[in-house]
C-alpha cells in the first residue's frame, strides 16, 4: 500500500491511498498491527524533523484495506520529502523482496526472486545464493513480529549472517524512517542499516 | 494655520492625550534613522558547503568531487556554485560569515526557530521581533514578515504583520483605491467628505467646550488622522510597478523608508536538497535566487537611501551531511551558518568566524579571537544572537528571554580582530 498518513482525532492514524496519481478523499482509519508499533514510531520520527510537519506523510506499508478501515501488518518506510501522489518514488522495483542499506560507510543489500547482491563499503559487490532468502518479502514474514536471520556463504566460503529485526529504524537526518533494523555480519565485522522491504 | 497645527491646537484645547507615535510629524517619519534589520530565512536548511563553508575532497559535494576550486574574494571563501562568485566579489567588504554552528537539532521547524530566535526552546522572541519592539514601538507595521510559522512565533511584544503584495499595500494606504487604476468612489467626492470633516472639527474647536463624548470622538479622529498622514508617506513612496520577484522585500523597504517598519523578515526556499544538491545550482537554482534577493535588498536600499541603516542576516535551519546515496544531502546539526551583511565601509566585514573540519567535523574556536582552539567553544545560534543583540542594542531586559550565554563564552563578533578564516581549506 502506498499513500499518505495523517493523525486524526484521538491520535488515530488515517490512510489516504494514492489512486491514479491523486490522493483519495476518503480517510481510512488504521488498525496498527505492526511489530513494536513501528508504523506509529516511524511516522513520529519523520514528522519530528520534516519540512511542513503537519501535512500528510507519505508511507509504504503492507496490510489489508477494507471498505472503511485499513489494517497494517508491516511498516516499510515513510518519506517526508514526498509531497503528492503525482510524484511518488520509483527507486524500489516491484520485484525487490529484501532491500536494506546503511551509511557511513554506505552499503546495500538487494534481493529479488532471481538475484541477491550485497554491495559493501569498499565497493565490493558480492553475489549471494538467492535460496538463502526464500522467506524474505512474503506475506507470512510481513506479519512476523520477531527478528529473523538469513545465513549464507560468500563465494570464498566465508559465512555471512543477516539479521532483520522488524522495528522502526531512522538515521534522524534524511526525513525517512524504515520498518526494520538490519545487521550484516561477516566474520567479526558488522555493518548496520535499515530495510525498506523485508 | 495648517491642518496639522490645527489638529494639535484642537487636541490641546480639548485635553486629548495623543498616542506617542501620533505626535511624530510626517517629516520625522521620513527621516527615521534607526537600524533596519532584514532577516532572510534560507528555508529548508541551506547546505553550508554549497554556501559559506566550502570544502575540498571526494564525496562532500559535487564540486569537491570534481575538484572545482573554491571561490575566493578578499578574506571570504564561498562554494563555486550558483552565482556565489559574482556575489562574493561584489559584497566581500560587507560580508561577515559565521560558520560551524551547532543547532542541536535536525528538525526543520526547531531549526528555523533556533536560527531566528537563538534558542531551541519555545517562548523566545525572533530577532526581528526584538528589533521591532525596541526601534518600532507604535509603528503600524513594525515587524513585516513573510516567513513560515516556526521562524515567526511571537513572544508577545510585537505581532508579525504579513507582508502585503504591492497592490495590497497600495489599497492599504489609499483606501479609496480598488486596484492600481480604479477607485471605489470618485476622488473628488472623497475630498469633499474630508473637507466636511475638517470643517466640523473647526466648528468643534470654535465652540470652545467639548463634552466627554465629543472629546473622545475628537481624540479618535485625530489619532486616525495622524495614522493617515503616516500612510500618506507610504503612498508617496510606492512605485508605479513592483518587482515581480522581490515584491516582499520591496514592500518591506518602503515601510522602512516611510518610518512604519523597523524589521523585515522574508524567506527564500528550495534548500531541502535530500534528492539532488544540483537543485541549488545554475541560473534558476535556489542559491542564485537567494543571492539575487540579497543583491536586490542592497540595490533597493540604495535607491531609498537606507544603505547605512541596514543589517541583513541570513539564517538557515541546521547544517547538512556529506552527499548521500541520491546525490543529495540530509540534515546535520553540525555546520549551520549565518551570513551577516553590513553597510559598506563598516570596517567590520570581510571576515569569517567559526569553522568546521575537512569533512565538516565539529570544531571549537576561541570566543575572543576566533582562532581555532581545542579548549574553545562550539558556536551555537545563542552565541551569535547574543552578539547581535548587543550590537543592535536590543538585548531583552527580562532574564527569562535572554540568551544566557556565560560571560566567558560571549563572542566578539563585531570586533574586526575576531577572525577564524577557513582553516580547513588550503591557503
Amino acid at each position: 500500500m502506498r499513500g499518505f498518513v495523517s493523525e486524526g482525532g484521538a491520535g488515530v492514524l488515517q490512510y489516504q491511498p494514492c489512486v491514479n496519481g491523486v490522493m483519495s478523499q476518503q480517510l481510512f482509519p488504521i488498525d496498527d498491527k505492526t511489530p513494536n508499533g513501528s508504523l506509529r514510531a516511524g511516522v513520529g520520527a519523520v514528522r519530528q524533523i520534516m519540512l511542513h510537519r503537519y501535512r500528510p506523510l507519505y508511507v509504504e506499508m503492507q496490510g489489508d484495506r477494507g471498505r472503511t478501515t485499513t489494517t497494517v501488518y508491516q511498516f516499510q518506510r515513510a518519506l517526508g520529502t514526498v509531497e503528492s501522489c503525482k510524484a511518488l518514488p520509483s527507486d524500489i522495483a516491484p520485484k525487490v523482496r529484501l532491500l536494506a542499506n546503511g551509511g557511513t560507510p554506505a552499503w546495500r543489500l538487494v534481493v529479488t526472486d532471481a538475484t541477491a547482491v550485497l554491495e559493501l563499503p569498499d565497493k565490493k559487490s558480492l553475489k549471494l545464493p538467492v535460496g538463502a532468502f526464500k522467506a524474505a518479502g512474503t506475506n507470512q514474514t510481513s506479519k512476523e513480529p520477531l527478528a529473523r536471520f538469513y545465513e549464507a556463504q560468500l563465494p570464498d566460503g566465508q559465512p555471512i549472517r543477516i539479521e532483520v529485526n522488524p522495528q522502526m529504524c531512522s538515521d534522524g537526518k534524511s526525513e525517512t524512517a524504515y520498518g526494520a533494523r538490519v545487521t550484516v555480519r561477516i566474520e567479526k565485522q558488522a555493518v548496520q542499516g535499515c530495510a525498506a522491504r523485508f | 494655520m495648517d491642518r496639522r497645527e490645527f489638529l494639535l491646537n484642537t487636541a490641546k484645547a480639548s485635553g486629548v492625550i495623543f498616542p506617542s507615535w501620533g505626535l511624530l510629524p510626517l517629516a520625522n517619519a521620513q527621516a527615521a534613522s534607526g537600524k533596519i534589520l532584514v532577516y532572510v530565512h534560507a528555508d529548508g536548511g541551506i547546505d553550508h558547503d554549497s554556501w559559506t563553508d566550502p570544502a575540498i575532497g571526494m564525496g562532500i559535494n559535487n564540486y569537491t568531487t570534481a575538484g572545482t576550486p573554491v571561490v575566493r574574494a578578499g578574506n571570504i571563501a564561498m562554494a563555486p556554485m550558483g552565482n556565489n562568485a559574482a556575489f562574493a566579489a561584489r559584497f566581500q567588504n560587507q560580508l561577515l560569515l559565521v560558520n560551524g554552528i551547532n543547532t542541536a537539532t535536525n528538525s526543520h521547524e526547531d531549526g528555523s526557530r533556533r536560527f531566528s530566535t537563538g534558542k531551541l526552546e519555545m517562548g523566545f522572541a525572533p530577532i526581528c521581533e526584538l528589533h521591532a519592539a525596541k526601534y518600532g514601538p507604535g509603528q503600524p507595521v513594525a515587524w513585516m514578515a513573510r516567513d513560515d510559522g516556526g521562524a515567526t512565533i511571537s513572544a508577545g511584544f510585537v505581532t508579525p504583520t504579513p507582508v502585503p503584495n504591492g497592490d495590497q499595500l497600495r489599497q492599504l494606504v489609499t483606501p479609496n483605491a480598488a486596484s492600481a487604476t480604479q477607485d471605489f468612489m470618485k476622488q473628488s467626492d472623497v475630498d469633499k467628505t474630508i473637507a466636511a470633516r475638517d470643517a466640523r472639527l473647526q466648528a468643534l474647536k470654535a465652540s470652545g467646550v467639548l463634552l466627554p463624548k465629543e472629546r473622545l470622538i475628537t481624540e479618535q479622529f485625530i489619532a486616525g488622522k495622524e495614522a493617515r498622514i503616516r500612510l500618506e508617506a507610504v503612498a508617496a513612496l510606492i512605485p508605479a510597478t513592483f518587482s515581480q520577484q522581490f515584491a516582499d522585500i520591496q514592500v518591506g523597504l518602503i515601510g522602512a523608508q516611510a518610518g512604519i517598519t523597523a524589521a523585515i523578515q522574508v524567506a527564500r526556499g528550495g534548500f531541502d536538497a535530500h534528492g539532488n544538491i544540483e537543485d541549488y545550482n545554475g541560473a534558476n537554482g535556489s542559491l542564485t535566487r537567494l543571492t539575487n534577493a540579497l543583491t536586490f535588498i542592497w540595490d533597493e536600499a540604495a535607491v531609498r537611501g537606507l544603505t547605512d541603516r541596514l543589517l541583513v542576516m541570513v539564517g538557515g535551519e541546521f547544517g547538512r551531511t556529506l552527499l548521500n546515496g541520491s546525490g543529495g544531502k540530509d540534515h546535520n546539526n553540525v555546520g549551520g551558518t549565518y551570513m551577516l551583511m553590513l553597510p559598506p565601509g563598516s570596517g567590520l566585514a570581510n571576515r569569517t568566524v567559526g569553522y568546521t573540519g575537512p569533512r565538516h567535523e565539529q570544531r571549537t574556536i576561541n570566543p575572543r579571537t576566533g582562532a581555532p582552539d581545542p579548549n574553545g567553544i562550539v558556536l551555537s545560534p545563542s552565541h551569535v544572537h547574543q552578539a547581535i543583540h548587543e550590537y543592535l542594542g536590543i538585548a531583552p531586559s527580562l532574564p527569562s528571554l535572554a540568551m544566557s550565554v556565560p560571560a566567558a563564552e560571549k563572542i566578539s563578533l563585531f570586533s574586526s580582530s575576531m577572525v577564524t578564516g577557513h582553516p580547513s581549506l588550503p591557503a
